[in-house]
């Protein structure tokens, strides 16, 4: 459903871009250039004299993003509730009951841990810029550290960022589970929670995030097979791409619910 | 003979002998200003010591009384000369560190003597402002005048602060870049040359919107600098010694060029190779040695196609400064046969950038080096045709793009690089290219000099073709090497060639779309407007004969369309134009519109109906602003936009999928 949601969005805008093309320029030739891929003349004549409508459009995408956002974070509610009493099988009475009382609380603790991870991105960033002074060429004997420093940072940050990630989905997890109203117990009660038992919540999170990693690659290489030259290939291409994409939410799903039965096997074997 | 001195001589011997075979055998210009200087480079201090000799011929009929010069330096003096003030591409902030310590570069002349060893008077002038603070041209007073034809030898000294890495010249580290660096004499114009309608000194100040204009002499630089110090410089070493205590001394020949740069940094890294007789010499960092072959190869590219196109490289060595990461003000410059070109290894390999900037400074030893346009007054004779030729020698040797990015399935070519970037510039009405590049003051000046004149170049090489555009362009360089050219002269050789070669027409379009080019603003866009195929219906009704009524179907009727396209001039620039109409059997007819009213249509009557029309199908009018508007089809047949559209539902949902982790 996550996908449907998705799809539909992007089909949207897609759409939209693709009716607006279709309208202004649709009936010239230069359009057997775009089965190419990018074509820096098409674009930029057509940036210069059709543009404006073209920046509407993408302004209107990035609020459809934020409503998208939106709705994902009222599903989250419903697929953690899920996994929480897992059912024996899919109850969507449960999945939009859960959906709706937790939607306040959810984007609360989304909207906290988004300036969280905005800050920890800002701090990581400013640190790089420092090493590099300003990337200024009045400070800096040569460009080396410019292109060096991130090969450290990166990796740090991956692996900072990924535990702030783990926090947030074990502070959702434990919302869902204990049902406080004060979403900050959540936040703090999972902190302790993924502190106490770092090696293992950490560990499965670093594994899911190379799994993501993995994906990714091989989505890369796929994507390199085959040149795209007329229908047939678009629609393979897009097939392959659905495909991925489904694949991602998918493992995300997975995390989750990963996370969800680590978080229930360690309080149940804390209760006995 | 003692040993000693004797083994000096043997390890010094072939050097010299080196140096004398790179002499030219005899002289290529008119060597009207000659020079010997002799610069004491204080690394400490950051200062320069200098002394020279000028010795100008006068190449007119007039009898002249002062002589100016370029003390370039005297931009960075103060916060109030028109190099600080004026309207500039290039930024130039002052950091507030310099202004707190009082670090400004400057250059002072000490003294001038004439050959009687009189010291002669001087003072500063503003020939294009009134702006005193202003100290960029020096006047000279002479107590003798030189008469026609005759020559006068100037003995100067001077001392100057080195600019802390300013633009394009100065020092910053221990990378020393010194270009506009010595006083330097104007260029005097005799009546009927260029504009000059009397004789006349062209020496303009120094406007950061431009860059410079120089007479054709012969240089003889002996630099004096610490021992550790790797050097470059126009022309050829000639000579190397010891001068005290960790210094040397070197002196360089750089003969029949416009003006002289040398550079110094101990971290260099000198790498020699040759290339059917000239020496290329990379100055370059143990950093960026990964790109030495991307140099090396893109200056034998150049040299080859010039060799083809126009004529052999004349002078015996090219050196290609490829400065540190700390020397990035030096920027990607052009001085006679020394060249600037940045680089970075950890930039991906399809980023030409390295070749882009090679290939364009070493163009310039064409243009403005040999055939010496004034780049003050006219920077689109310079950097226009550069830039033609720029994009003429990457499309041909880097086939697959200047932007090659696979992953993206981005591809983009020089030529049309260089004209997307003119296409989007803020107003490409704001000059004509007539203008004198000072007088750009509101914008888009790069893009006009650049763009819009390359654009145009190669819009006038579609109108004459590519056999004609290249004798406009040799028996131009042919006559105007080695001399100051103006747009007039260039214009009368399109003229001349296009009207020997194609007729007076073709001349006539040529000469009319030139003008529209250098003395317009206006832009060039063309569509076709609509297709339109009217079914002719069959005769029905009484016609002569008024007993006969012609019913439906009664007699055989073929059907026939009245087809028409209409096309559209929508903006100021009127170009002859090429149509391709297609009909729906396949077959194709290639029309001809003179371009110049406002609209038009061509119209058929025939079992076929027209499917689409192409204006200019050999893309031979690249200035025209919207290609997009140049073709139409009734039925689009291509699935381009499904890809489009395709690729850009995968991009939308691979963000939103990854803005998804952050809920
Ligand atoms: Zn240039």
């Amino acid at each position: 459903m996550l996908y449907g949601i998705l799809f539909s969005v992007a089909l949207i805008m897609a759409y939209t871009f693709h009716h607006y093309i279709d309208d202004r320029i649709g009936n010239s030739l230069m359009i057997g250039k775009m089965i190419s891929g990018f074509n820096y003349t098409l674009y930029t004549d057509f940036m210069n004299h059709y543009g404006v409508g073209a920046n509407i459009l993408f302004n209107q995408n990035v609020f459809l993003i934020l409503i998208y956002l939106v709705i994902s974070v009222f599903l989250m509610g419903g697929i953690l509730g899920t996994y929480r009493h897992h059912p024996e099988k899919y109850e969507s009475e449960l999945f939009w009951s859960k959906a709706g009382s937790f939607f306040g609380r959810m984007l609360r603790v989304t909207l906290f841990f988004g300036f969280i991870h905005a800050l920890i991105f800002f701090i990581f960033w400013q640190v790089y810029f420092m090493v590099i002074q300003g990337g200024s060429p009045y400070n800096l004997e040569n460009e080396g550290i410019i292109f060096s420093a991130p090969k450290f940072i990166i990796p740090i940050y991956i692996l900072v960022a990924s535990f702030f990630f783990m926090w947030h989905d074990y502070a959702k997890i434990s919302l869902i589970h204990q049902e406080h109203k004060w979403v900050f117990r959540s936040i703090l009660n999972s902190l302790k929670f993924v502190l106490k038992n770092i090696g293992k919540t950490w560990g499965l999170y670093l594994l899911n995030v190379i799994l993501i990693g993995l994906l990714f690659l091989v989505n890369y290489f796929i994507g390199n097979l085959f040149e795209i030259s007329n229908t047939a290939t678009i629609f393979l291409s897009f097939l392959c791409t659905q495909i991925f994409v489904i694949l991602r939410l998918g493992f995300r799903l997975i995390n989750l619910s990963s996370a969800n039965a680590l978080f229930t096997t360690i309080n149940k074997v804390k209760k006995t | 003979m003692k040993i000693g001195m004797l083994v000096i001589w043997l390890c010094i011997l072939p050097f010299l002998l080196g140096a004398e075979k790179k002499r030219l055998d005899e002289p290529l210009s008119s060597r009207t200003c000659n020079y010997v200087i002799d610069v004491y480079l204080d690394t400490e201090n950051k200062k320069v010591k200098g002394k020279q000799t000028v010795v100008f011929s006068n190449p007119s009929g007039d009898t002249i009384r002062t002589m100016p010069f370029h003390l370039y330096y005297n931009a960075f003096k103060n916060n109030k000369s028109i190099f600080n003030t004026g309207h500039s591409r290039i930024p130039r902030e002052i950091p507030d560190e310099e202004i707190e310590q009082g670090i400004w570069g400057k250059m002072q002349v000490l003294e001038v003597k004439d050959a009687e060893g009189r010291s002669l008077d001087f003072g500063y002038i503003q020939p294009d402002t009134d702006n005193k603070h202003d100290h960029t041209v020096l006047e000279v007073r002479l107590e003798e005048p030189i008469l026609p034809y005759d020559s006068c030898r100037l003995e100067m000294e001077w001392i100057s602060n080195i600019p802390k890495a300013k633009a394009r010249t100065g020092y910053n580290r221990e990378f020393f870049f010194m270009v506009q660096w010595y006083p330097k004499l104007g260029v005097y114009e005799p009546a009927g040359s260029r504009f000059a309608e009397k004789g006349q000194w062209n020496c303009h100040q120094y406007h950061p919107n431009t860059e410079y204009f120089g007479e054709f002499g012969v240089y003889e630089v002996t630099i004096d600098l610490p021992e550790k110090f790797k050097t470059g410089a126009s022309g050829f070493p000639i000579k190397e010694t010891e001068s005290g205590k960790d210094r040397k001394k070197i002196t360089y020949l750089a003969e029949d060029v416009i003006d002289f740069a040398w550079t110094a940094h101990p971290g260099f890294i000198e790498i020699i190779e040759e290339w059917n007789g000239i020496e290329i010499k990379l100055l370059i960092m143990p950093e960026h040695i990964c790109n030495k072959e991307r140099f090396l190869k893109a200056a034998k590219n150049t040299f080859e196609f010039f060799e083809q196109y126009l004529e052999k490289y004349p002078y015996p060595t090219l050196t290609i400064v490829s400065p540190p990461f700390h020397g990035l003000f030096s920027g990607a410059m052009e001085y006679p046969t020394l060249i600037t070109s940045p680089t970075l290894c950890d930039l991906p390999a399809g980023i030409k950038t390295t070749e882009t900037l090679t290939i364009h400074e070493l163009t310039h030893q064409y243009f403005m080096q040999m055939v010496a346009t004034n780049e003050q007054e006219e920077p689109w004779m310079d950097e226009g045709f550069t830039s033609f030729f720029e994009a003429k020698i990457l499309d041909k040797y880097y086939p697959e793009g200047v932007v090659d990015l696979d992953y993206f399935d981005i591809k983009v070519g020089s030529a049309e690089l260089r004209r997307g970037r003119f296409m989007s510039t803020y107003n490409p009405k704001v000059n004509p290219l007539s203008d004198f590049g000072f007088n750009f003051k509101h914008g888009s000046s790069g893009d006009i000099f650049y763009g819009k004149a390359a654009t145009g170049l190669m819009t006038l090489e579609g109108l004459v073709g590519e056999e004609v555009m290249q004798e406009i362009m040799k028996t131009y360089f042919h006559r105007w090497k080695f001399k100051h050219p103006c747009r007039n002269d260039f214009l009368e050789i399109v003229d001349e060639v296009v009207g020997k070669e194609l007729g007076q027409e073709k001349k006539e379009i040529a000469n009319d779309f030139m003008k529209q080019l250098i003395y317009g603003t206006e832009v060039c866009d063309y569509s076709v407007a609509s297709i339109t195929n009217f079914l002719i219906p069959e005769p029905l009704g009484y016609f002569e004969d008024d007993e006969d009524c012609k019913f439906p179907n009664e007699e055989q009727w073929e059907n026939e369309y009245l087809s028409k396209v209409i096309l559209f001039r929508n903006e100021g620039i009127t170009v002859p134009q090429e149509i391709r109409i297609v009909f729906d059997d396949g077959s194709e007819k290639l029309e001809y519109w003179d371009g110049k009213k406002r609209s038009y249509e061509f119209v058929y009557r025939g079992q076929h109906k027209i499917e689409c029309a192409e204006i200019d199908p050999g893309l031979k009018i690249p200035l025209d602003k919207n290609q997009i508007n140049n073709s139409r089809t009734i039925k689009q047949k291509n699935n381009g936009l499904l890809r489009a559209t395709v690729s850009l539902l995968t991009w939308m949902e691979s963000i939103m999928a990854g803005l998804g982790t952050l809920i």
